[in-house]
């Protein structure tokens, strides 16, 4: 029987994956120097505390700002139900319970089976609810039933096998609501919810005549491109409000740095010759630069 | 601390209060290794696949704040890998920074392909290389041909003709049959 061009490609594709599934991989996610966002420059420490708790990376999520309050949930009893699965009784065809059915025969032990429909525990012991936080990153802890699995949002925080579990959230300014929920293997689900409140530092009141200016970035995507007319697109940050300007012997264009910080510019080099890499320039109003690289390979 | 213990009940889910975007740890952890073998496949060099995937990340790392807000942000990674890794400058540049890197230490990388399975992605890689990245998509990766459109930012049916394409040429020279997928 002949093989066909995709059970070739198949096997090729297996083999490749093989290579590199075997292989050790030396990358670490990159570093938070590599960050240039505000939101990440906060992000780091508190990964770094998190692992230090768990040894492990955990999720990071980000809780918006809710305006309505959130008041405690309540405590509430629950049950465990004992349900039996067969009926004690007497046996046909076993002559010691050829007795009149009138008899007791006590229920066997094994003859029951247990219902989990006791929902998980779950509680928060860290921030308390209510607490003014300075930081925009918070780990968040608490304790549940081993084995329960913890969510804030669709975001899973990692349980450790005592059913401590804990996950790092970013805050919003202001009142931020965050709430979990605790599920078991048999699907009961507990809900606990706290609201903390970020409160930033006070800021340094010096007065300076001189304003700091925002941190200068700019990036590159793909550095090259197969597409005709080829293109990249530019990214950083800078002065909000400020224009950002690149130009290159091919093709250039402006991009505004937005409020947050941040600008992004598509960039088409129309007459850029083939294969000839040429340098492309990216300047902010107050004359702080970057260079890339770019080439068009054609395809 | 809030305590909270009640019967299974649908637990509302307000997406106004919670949540949001994945951390870039998790993602990274996830799509690695897979846009590794993508690197790899389209490469070509065991050696500076690896560095491709993780300028790809990087790049995906600066502005995370944006892209995890994307449907797909394992989309716009392969997109950039996927450029990055057909390109020859960019490749030379990985491999140098890669085999650099590599002097000196013993550590266990990629490991060499079968002479069939590398002589096969060789044959992909000399393909026009936007068959050569949907090849590669939908074969290492598993893509669907609407995944890989989105990927390389063309349309369903372009992304199928550069499939298709790409199969043809590849039986033609390896002296089979093209197949019925896709």
């Amino acid at each position: 029987m002949s093989r066909d061009i995709d059970d070739r490609a198949r096997q090729a594709a297996t083999g490749l994956k093989q290579a590199v599934g075997s292989a050790e991989l030396t990358s670490k996610p990159p570093a938070a120097a590599n960050r240039s966002r505000p939101l990440v420059a906060v992000l780091r420490p508190a990964m770094i505390v998190a692992l230090l708790l768990v040894g492990t990376a955990v999720g990071v999520a980000v809780v918006r700002d809710s305006s309505p309050p959130v008041t405690t949930i309540p405590v509430v009893p629950t049950t465990t139900a004992m349900v039996p699965t067969t009926l004690a009784g007497a046996i046909p065809n076993d002559p010691e319970s050829a007795a009149p059915t009138t008899a007791y025969v006590p229920p066997e032990p094994s003859t029951t089976v247990a219902v989990d429909v006791e929902a998980p525990l779950l509680e928060v012991t860290s921030p308390e609810d209510g607490a003014e936080l300075e930081t925009k990153t918070v780990a968040f802890e608490g304790i549940t039933e081993p084995g329960a699995r913890v969510f804030a949002g669709r975001w899973e925080a990692e349980v450790d096998s005592s059913g401590k579990w804990h996950i790092v959230l970013i805050l919003n300014d202001g009142a931020n609501v965050a709430r979990f929920t605790a599920s078991d293997a048999a699907g009961n689900e507990s809900v606990a919810s706290i609201t903390v409140h970020y409160v930033p530092g006070e800021k340094t009141t010096t007065t300076t005549t001189v304003k700091e200016l925002a941190e200068f970035t700019a990036h590159a995507t793909f550095g090259s491109c197969s597409e005709t007319p080829p293109y990249d697109i530019y990214y950083g940050t800078g002065e909000p409000g400020s224009m950002v300007s690149i130009t290159s012997e091919y093709g250039g264009g402006t991009a505004e740095v937005g409020e947050e910080g941040g600008w992004e510019k598509k960039v088409v080099f129309e007459t850029a010759p083939p294969n000839t890499p040429f340098l492309v320039t990216i300047t902010d109003e107050s004359g702080r630069s970057a260079q890339f690289e770019f080439v068009h390979e054609p395809a | 601390m809030v305590t909270a213990g009640t019967k299974p009940e649908p637990v509302p889910r307000d997406e106004e209060l919670t949540v949001a975007y994945e951390s870039f740890e998790n993602f990274y952890q996830r799509e690695f290794r897979d846009v590794v073998g993508l690197a790899y496949a389209l490469s070509g060099s065991r050696f500076g696949a690896e560095d491709l995937a993780q300028e790809a990340f990087i790049k995906a790392h600066e502005r995370w704040d944006r892209i995890s807000g994307y449907d797909k942000p394992g989309a716009w990674v392969r997109r950039v890998v996927a450029n990055l890794a057909v390109s020859r400058f960019r490749r030379r540049s990985a491999e140098k920074k890669a085999l650099s890197r590599l002097a000196g230490e013993r550590q266990q990388g990629i490991s060499d392909l079968e002479p069939e399975d590398e002589e096969f992605w060789q044959m992909v890689r000399d393909l026009p290389k936007r068959q050569a990245q949907a090849t590669a998509l939908f074969y290492v990766e598993d893509r669907s041909v609407a995944d890989i459109a989105e990927i390389l930012e063309c349309s369903s049916s372009t992304a199928k003709v550069h499939l298709f394409r790409a199969r043809q040429a590849l039986a033609t020279k390896l002296g089979l049959e093209v197949g019925h997928e896709s």
